[in-house]
């Protein structure tokens, strides 16, 4: 049975990569829609070659469809050129499996992984011809879920969403689900499907919440409007990563996407509690998958989509405890039929170098680290482990591999951030390239190469940087030269190349990222002034964002700049992660103190995690309280 | 082992471009399991060939590459196995063992032979007097028209790239003239049409030069013959390859019928 396209062959060949509207791909679910209850439609509202790299949908429309009453399909942003035409000829949005519009369905859900996205949400209901906001709705309209590490602050887009899934989609969307059929059977509406979904934990329901403020614009009161409405939602976890659910035959693209390979998640969370870092906060506490469980499903997924590549994904592959037996079996039994083994996040040591050996090629590979901050100071502050020793004792080891590229990532304005701070970034940068030059001359590959990328600080919801002042625009630049100029002044100048981040997209994704639910109204307006794609440098319009901000009393200094109170209601505290306010907030002072904090399996902090009792936090411990799966490291991920 | 594979691309696939194809192909020889040869080095690359690219949009029956498998697998096998793989509208429809390059002999594939190419196309509408342009188009000697290059515009005799024209309609194919047309038995040739999106059943079936050395597409050929009759709009069209051709002693056969 041939699928007919949805575009007429007249626009598909006016737009750039048709393909990314046809569907059709490898794996794609194809189910009768009209044998099943619930149709629920995934979107990832960037371009299809983002949103075909991301992991997380692929494991839902795999969940979803492993139900016989549900057929999952899936929606992208379409491209800005798309996109024209379907408002000049009124197309509406559809999904690609069966090409069936979008307000056809029982569910839009929606990823949220960038804040920088959030006027693609907006794009996607409106070509759909689905009011913006919640409110609007009919019983006709779909219901709009939304999920993913921006749902932990989800108050800037409250009004546009029915509601939020806060946490892992494996646990709870058959309730979800099923919720749904019993309330239609009933003849129950929208409103009464939403009241009793926020009864299922991990389901916040926005507009069943009411936030006053204060004359300073902070929040004087949050909480539900009825007393059948829990006052605080959930984190939903994944207690067991070996006994759920992962997507066998994931789709395989036609189209060049970014990830073009098998992602092989091998385990959620980590053990680190970098400062900065939102993903190592909500995805506590760390859970490691089965090394056997995992070669199994390497190589179902390797078969199933021929792909031609196969990369470990997580915050930080080195501490996973079976990460040599993982990876020399996967070099060993894939290398000869060319499937190359991409290793993210990985300590540089011995075994790493070996690793990638074996699966790259060494004239043209770089090593990474990712210290984060130029000075020891500043790396206590942020408790980023990784020392001046590390990072040259591993640049040292790899130069006499034969590596002669470096790549060292790092962020500007941390909170107490100084110009020594600035100019040590240089300064390490320097002492790497000292380091080859310290490797006699007969036994150098070349000119050594050093990359430096400086990317902005953003506090983010859920980590001990939630209360941190942001960098004004001016401290962000002034520092961005600061590093400029003292790379400059350098003896090994030559060998450096120097790349930063612009500076006005991080101030916007400060706003959104740390937001309230008055930013709702920005949003949607800049959106209505043109504003898509704000994640694409070259679609971004500050000056509109700005304008719209100020004539909504919108001030980057009340949402970025300004240190917030200790005992400020931060629009995120409804949601609870597990991890406790009390222990962020300890971590700040720490962090003022400069004083590092050790690692899950060296010693635990008590930041709440274990409550959910899994993971890290039930391994077997010594007298000293340190994990038995500890390896002794206090050097986490490199890059 | 050398082999030649002949496939059709239709439906949603006419959407898909030629370098989405050769990576699309590259991951079906792994699910299907079939040992794809490397070149040797230090980048290896797999030792296929691909036909002329396709234009977006058209459909097509008779799509060709070429490729080298390290250990023997029989044609019916490899059929079998890469159809067990294919997504919803591509298909194989041919597998051909070649014969083993002769040591030292250059390595030519299939895809350097080729000289024709065969379309279905389908007018949306067929206004009063075309079937006749075409007619008395094949009945001229020649025909100049301007052809885009690189650099500039040159003189094509459009004409002299035309090796047969016929008409489609319900099934019934009506040649045009009796000189040199479809080197195909009429079952091949209707197998060919199967996967076009034919407007009412119809279509003009004619034979182009095709491949390196004079190459005329589908759409210069149309362009051309409304030109020559005077009509001024082009209506709407589908385009189909039913086939692809090279040449056994100065007559046309299809590039499955060719064993080298």
């Amino acid at each position: 049975m041939m699928r007919k396209l949805f575009l007429s062959d007249e626009v598909l060949l006016s737009v750039e990569k048709p393909a990314r509207y046809t569907g059709g791909e490898v794996n794609m679910v194809v189910k009768d829609p009209a044998a099943c209850d619930i149709r629920f439609c995934m979107c990832f509202p960037d371009v299809y070659e983002v949103g075909m790299s991301h992991l997380g949908i692929q494991i839902l429309y795999d969940m979803f469809n492993r139900r016989p009453d549900t057929y999952c399909e899936r929606v992208y942003s379409p491209w800005v050129d798309l996109d024209k035409i379907m408002r000049e000829k009124h197309i509406p949005l559809f999904s690609l499996e069966t090409q069936t519009p979008i307000k056809q369905f029982d569910f839009l859900g929606i990823t949220l992984q960038y804040e920088m996205c959030y006027t693609n949400i907006l794009q996607v209901l409106d070509l759909s011809g689905i009011p913006l906001r919640s409110i609007d709705r009919g019983e006709d309209d779909p219901i709009v879920v939304g999920g993913g590490p921006c749902s932990y602050n989800p108050e800037p887009i409250a009004d546009f969403f029915d509601f939020f899934y806060i946490g892992e989609g494996e646990t709870s969307y058959d309730a979800v689900l099923d919720l749904y059929k019993e309330n239609k059977k009933a003849g129950g509406t929208r409103a009464d499907y939403l009241r009793k979904l926020s009864h299922i934990p991990g389901m916040y329901v926005p507009s069943l919440y009411d936030v006053t403020y204060n004359e300073d614009g902070t929040i004087a009161s949050f909480g539900p409007i009825c007393d059948d409405v829990p006052k605080t939602v959930q984190k939903m976890v994944v207690t067991d990563l070996s006994n759920t659910v992962y997507p066998e035959k994931p789709v395989v693209p036609f189209l060049q996407v970014i990830q073009d390979r098998v992602t092989l998640e091998i385990q959620r969370g980590c053990i680190r509690g970098c400062r900065f870092c939102q993903a190592g906060m909500i995805y506590r506490p760390i859970r490691e998958r089965d090394v056997n469980w995992l070669k199994d499903m390497a190589d179902k997924m390797l078969t199933s989509t021929g792909h031609e590549e196969i990369t470990l994904s997580s915050l930080s592959s080195s501490d996973y405890s079976c990460l040599k037996d993982l990876v020399y079996h996967l070099i060993d039994t894939y290398g000869d039929q060319y499937v190359n083994v991409a290793l993210p996040s990985l300590r540089i040591d011995a075994f790493s170098l070996d690793v990638m050996k074996k699966v790259q090629d060494v004239n043209k590979s770089s090593i990474t680290f990712a210290p984060e901050a130029g000075t020891q100071r500043m790396r206590n502050v942020i408790n980023k482990g990784l020392t001046v020793e590390d990072i040259l004792g591993g640049a040292g080891k790899a130069f006499r591999g034969g590596w002669n590229k470096v790549k060292l990532y790092f962020m500007l304005g941390l909170p107490g951030e100084l110009d020594e701070d600035a100019v040590g970034i240089a300064e390490l940068a320097e002492q790497i390239t000292e380091e080859y030059y310290r490797i006699p001359k007969e036994q150098r590959h070349g000119k050594v190469a050093v990359t430096v990328s400086t990317s902005y600080f953003i506090p983010k919801p859920f980590t001990p940087f939630q209360w941190a002042r942001m960098a004004t625009k001016d401290e962000f630049i002034s520092h961005q030269k600061l590093v400029k100029s003292s790379i400059q002044a350098q003896l090994n100048h030559k060998s450096i190349s120097y790349q930063w981040h612009d500076s006005d997209t991080s101030v916007m994704e400060g706003i959104f990222a740390r937001g309230d639910r008055k930013l709702c109204d920005v949003i949607e307006e800049a959106y209505k002034a043109g504003c898509i794609y704000d994640a694409w440098t070259e679609y971004f319009k500050f000056d509109v964002w700005k304008e719209i901000m100020d004539r909504h009393g919108i001030t980057i200094d009340f949402y970025n700049t300004r240190e917030r109170g200790k005992d400020e209601i931060l629009p995120w505290d409804f949601i609870d992660i597990g991890v406790s306010k009390k222990f962020l907030r300890r971590e700040y002072e720490r962090s003022q103190r400069a004083e590092i904090t050790p690692n899950c399996r060296r010693k635990c902090s008590g930041c709440g995690a274990a409550k959910f009792g899994c993971g890290v936090c039930v391994e077997p411990r010594d007298e000293f309280g340190t994990s038995l799966c500890y390896d002794g490291m206090d050097t986490g991920v490199n890059g | 082992m050398r082999v030649r594979v002949r496939f059709s691309k239709t439906g949603s696939s006419r959407f898909l471009g030629h370098l989405d194809i050769m990576r699309y192909f590259q991951k079906a020889f792994r699910r299907a399991g079939l040992p794809l040869a490397f070149s040797e080095g230090y980048h290896p690359h797999p030792l296929l060939s691909f036909a002329q690219p396709l234009s977006l949009s058209f459909t097509s029956n008779g799509e060709y590459f070429d490729m080298e498998l390290t250990e023997p697998v029989e044609a019916g096998e490899i059929l079998t196995r890469l159809n067990s793989v294919m997504c919803e509208d591509i298909s194989v429809n041919r597998v051909i063992i070649l014969p083993d390059y002769k040591p030292n002999a250059k390595k030519i594939t299939g895809m350097a032979l080729i000289t024709g190419a065969a379309y279905a196309i389908s007018l949306s509408e067929m206004a009063e007097g075309i079937c006749d342009a075409f007619r008395r188009f094949y009945s001229e000697k020649s025909y100049l028209i301007e052809k885009a290059t690189k650099t500039g515009t040159r003189d094509c005799d459009l004409r002299a790239g035309v090796h047969g024209i016929a008409f489609y309609d319900g099934g019934v194919v009506m040649p045009v003239g009796n000189d040199e047309t479809f080197r195909y038995s009429d079952a091949d040739m209707l197998a060919s049409i199967d996967g076009a999106n034919l407007f009412d059943d119809k279509a003009i079936l004619v034979f182009l030069d095709a491949g390196s050395e004079q190459n005329i597409p589908a759409d210069l050929f149309l362009k051309g013959v409304m030109n020559y009759a005077g009509f001024t709009e082009i209506p709407a069209r589908t385009v189909h390859r039913m086939d692809l051709f090279g040449d056994i002693s100065d007559r046309k056969v299809p590039l499955w019928m060719i064993e080298s």
